[in-house]
């Protein structure tokens, strides 16, 4: 209990690179069904938040 | 040998099969859109739909804010933004199946002196996209450290990593879990221990040093 196997992680087999935007700071998450993904896009020093959505087939 | 020979023809349409499963992975991503200005983002999905996004502020402040939203076809229908209860950097936040919302956050814009806190707090998963999230614990220390980022599952074992604080160098992890939800004890009691345990060398963004 309290301890993580991190020996039994498994390698992931990527699918081929597709680009979601330019921008820095990409953050994701899914729930099953959809997933979504965020991203800045510094323009000067005004940082935009972006968002992009893709279904889990 | 006809049954080696269907053996093989099996193998085949496995292997293709195999082919066409790996293929059909690839995302066909919605065009980006904006939704704010910020930094610093981070993003969590609940089953029902309802994704909860937190970030700091673009301006050089260390204001925190977030958004609820819910997927709309192709797009997200975004909520209006609202500021979180503390100031930091590098928010992160994870949401249980039950709508408890766990967040995140370093102290500090840099590793020196940062600490890293959470807070719990509820939501109604199936509400629209501006209710508020109402706060169950106080602001709570749980390390020094910096950039953290946190994961809960089903059976409400949570899991923290982050990057050293002052003066140290590498990645540490912890393990634990709500104190007792049944009683509304959202308190973190961490199970691996008093300290967070180092799992490997590695930094976050550097240019954020």
């Amino acid at each position: 209990m309290g301890t993580l196997s991190l020996s039994n992680l498994e390698l992931i087999d990527w699918s081929s690179k597709v680009k979601l935007g330019d921008g820095t700071y990409p953050a994701v998450a899914a729930n099953g069904t959809d997933v979504v993904a965020t991203f800045v896009y510094y323009y000067g020093l005004t940082g935009d938040l972006y968002s992009s959505v893709a279904e889990i087939r | 040998m006809k049954r080696k020979l269907l053996f093989y023809i099996g193998i085949s349409v496995l292997g293709l099969a195999f082919v066409a499963s790996a293929a059909a992975q690839t995302l066909e991503w919605s065009p980006a859109e904006k939704f704010d200005d910020g930094t610093d983002t981070a993003i969590a999905v609940h089953p029902s739909g309802l994704i909860l996004e937190f970030h700091r502020t673009h301006n050089g402040g260390n204001s925190l804010w977030y958004h609820l939203g819910k997927v709309n076809g192709t797009n997200v229908t975004w909520g209006e933004s609202q500021s979180l209860p503390d100031h930091g950097n590098w928010p992160n936040v994870a949401i249980t199946r039950e709508g408890h919302v766990l967040f995140v956050w370093s102290t500090g814009a840099i590793k020196s002196g940062s600490d890293l806190y959470y807070k719990v707090g509820k939501l109604d998963p199936n509400g629209d996209v501006n209710q508020t999230i109402s706060w169950l614990t106080e602001r709570t220390r749980w390390d020094s450290g910096f950039h953290s980022s946190i994961a809960l599952n089903d059976k409400g074992v949570i899991v923290g990593v982050h990057e050293s604080g002052s003066g140290g160098v590498g990645l540490y992890y912890r393990v634990g879990h709500f104190a007792d939800p049944g009683l509304g004890d959202f308190n973190i009691v961490w199970d691996s221990g008093e300290w967070g345990i180092n799992y490997d060398d590695g930094v976050g963004l550097p240019s954020r040093f």
